[in-house]
């Protein structure tokens, strides 16, 4: 989000340091032996964080030089901080060895293969002709146009580290994958590995074990139904006669949120709640919210860059 | 008036004198008199500047003995907002300062008032220039606060003195900050703060270009011990300001553009180095995110007195 002119103090933009701030930043992670590209998500928040930062603090008046210093210091530090995270990374690792683990995927994970996320989907509803998803839903014709228009933009994306990652775990250290986005980049990954993924992307019978779930609609399943982002989510039937039947609920595994904002009510009263807390289990979180570094179960990072250093099969 | 109060406020006046070279002697003697308006604790402090001497406060503190609880109460105040006064004058560099150009700083949703930032090597520095200038400035004062008549006078002196006494004064900072560089240290914040001293009263080319070499060792060793070039790092990201939203950077003379070219240098990797290692503690856990935010805000407040504009 771009920082407000604040002609009263700075007389500029805090986004004319972007650029400038962004080198010097690649530089600096590439002297502690890291690929820049790989964070390059991490580097754009920490960015804006700094300039957060530098503006609702400094009152006083600094050169701009002095300022600028003080963003590349403060996202720095930021940088740091996602770097040193190598106690949480090793914690986790070593417990998805010998625990396995349930992963539940949200946008964040196709982020980095460039798959819109809801912020600019809406520029997609409007190019097919409506103004909401309200309307997108009653009007069928639309609707399937919407869904066609997704899917050749997912047809021009590239598979990310992160989906063919989780393909090699997949079912040794990941039991079982719950993705929330329509894309099926895993699914051409798990192509890719010549792996085979039995995938459920409709509400039907399930009699074997190890899915690759999607409840919200799938790129492969243009018929089928899809749930928009603003809808509280949905989970199939056969998912939880599936945890009955496996008795997935009373097992001890690992869970794993990577990239999701946990905004849909469905998602989090049938899955999260239930996986993290009945009984309680050992869940961890990754995403870009700097404010959660400190937090000992929140890894902060790119899906690509994380999952390269919390899974058991590289 | 007792002397005190004279010395105070000459003080008061040198030191507006340095910083505002172009404030007439009646212009200062404005800016003093609404800071004594505008301030009811100085102008208290004023007010019960009957009582400085030694042995006035000797009298005052007897007379809190035997006077009565409450007079004696009084009287005690009195004696507190004495030793205040006495205080700041010892600490502050700038005793106008802390009294109409406190900045409010909001930190974390609270209001709080900054006090400038005690620098008691500066102090000195202060005291020692003020030693040396002082008998040249006179200041009448009123013969009452309310009256508010005061005049301040300069008086010239001949030149052959006055660059005697700089010469003095310059010669004494420069062996200071020689001996930093040449024991292998580099520079701190307060060692540029005496060369921002310096070069705010001469233009001698012999001293110039001494400050230059100093300034140059300083920047070989930064470079020797933390593998950065200043001067190439210094003007990333400026040009990326339209041209009349950069800084303003008036030329000044050869030497002293290349002077501040280099103390600007210095003065961003100072910065950035102090930042640096608080972000370490900080990451370490020896200070917490309070900690940090004070501190590297100390240093950008400090940095950017010290940046040349």
């Amino acid at each position: 989000m771009p920082v407000d002119f604040t002609q009263y103090r700075f007389n500029f933009s805090l986004d004319v340091f972007d650029e400038p701030v962004k080198n010097f930043l690649k530089q600096q992670i590439k002297e502690l032996g890291y690929d820049p590209h790989e964070l390059l998500p991490v580097i754009e928040v920490a960015i804006e964080h700094a300039k957060k930062f530098v503006d609702n603090r400094e009152k006083v008046f600094l050169p701009p030089r002095i300022l600028r210093s003080k963003i590349e210091e403060h996202a720095y530090l930021s940088l740091r901080g996602v770097i040193s995270q190598g106690e949480k990374w090793k914690f986790l690792r070593e417990r998805i060895k010998s625990y396995c683990s349930i992963f539940l995927v949200g946008a964040g994970l196709s982020f980095e293969s460039g798959i819109p996320l809801t912020k600019v989907l809406e520029d997609l509803v409007n190019f097919c002709g409506v103004k909401n998803y309200d309307e997108l839903r009653r009007d069928r014709e639309k609707c399937l146009k919407f869904k066609l228009e997704f899917k050749k933009i997912c047809d021009k994306k590239q598979v990310g580290t992160s989906h063919r990652l989780i393909v090699k775990n997949f079912p040794e250290y990941i039991l079982e994958i719950i993705c929330l986005n329509w894309d099926n980049l895993i699914e051409r990954a798990a192509k890719e590995l010549n792996k085979v993924i039995h995938k459920v992307n409709e509400d039907t019978i399930v009699k074997n074990e190890r899915y690759l779930w999607k409840f919200h609609g799938d790129v492969e399943n243009i018929e089928g139904r899809w749930v928009f982002p603003d809808e509280k989510g949905y989970v199939f039937n056969c998912f939880l006669d599936y945890i009955k039947r496996t008795e997935l609920r009373n097992q001890m595994f690992i869970f794993v949120i990577v990239g999701y904002s946990e905004r849909e009510e469905e998602i989090y009263e049938n899955i999260i709640h239930p996986f993290e807390k009945e009984p309680p289990r050992p869940t961890f979180r990754i995403g870009l919210n700097l404010e959660r570094l400190h937090e000992e179960n929140y890894i902060v990072g790119p899906a690509d860059f994380i999952l390269k250093q919390i899974l058991p099969v590289k | 008036m007792g002397d005190n109060m004279l010395t105070l406020l000459a003080e008061i006046a040198l030191k507006l004198a340095y910083l505002y070279p172009d404030l007439s002697p009646e212009k200062i003697s404005d800016i003093i008199i609404s800071s004594i308006e505008s301030e009811p604790m100085l102008r208290e402090i004023f007010e019960i500047m009957k009582l400085p001497t030694k042995t006035e406060r000797k009298h005052a503190e007897l007379k809190v003995k035997r006077a009565p609880v409450k007079k004696a109460k009084e009287i005690k105040q009195k004696i507190e907002a004495i030793s205040f006064y006495e205080e700041l004058k010892h600490i502050m560099p700038y005793p106008t300062e802390c009294t109409y150009s406190i900045p409010s700083i909001p930190y974390d949703g609270e209001i709080v008032q900054e006090t400038p930032l005690p620098q008691p090597s500066n102090a000195n520095l202060m005291i020692q220039r003020m030693a040396a200038v002082k008998p040249y400035i006179e200041l009448h004062p009123p013969k009452s606060v309310e009256t508010c008549d005061w005049h301040l006078k300069l008086i010239k002196e001949s030149m052959t003195t006055k660059s005697k006494r700089f010469v003095i004064l310059s010669s004494k900072i420069l062996e200071e900050v020689n001996e930093v560089v040449k024991s292998g240290q580099i520079l701190s914040f307060d060692d540029i703060q005496k060369i921002n001293e310096l070069l705010r009263f001469t233009d001698d080319e012999v001293i110039l270009n001494e400050v230059l070499s100093v300034l140059d060792m300083d920047l070989k060793l930064r470079r020797k011990k933390f593998h950065v070039n200043c001067i190439e790092e210094l003007y990333r990201g400026e040009d990326l300001l339209p041209q009349n939203m950069r800084t303003p950077r008036p030329r000044q003379s050869y030497f002293k553009d290349l002077i501040y070219e280099k103390i600007r240098a210095i003065v961003l990797h100072e910065y950035r180095r102090f930042h640096r290692l608080t972000s370490l503690e900080f990451i370490e856990g020896k200070i917490s995110y309070h900690e940090y935010v004070r501190k590297t805000r100390e240093y950008a407040v400090i940095a950017s007195r010290l940046y040349p504009i």
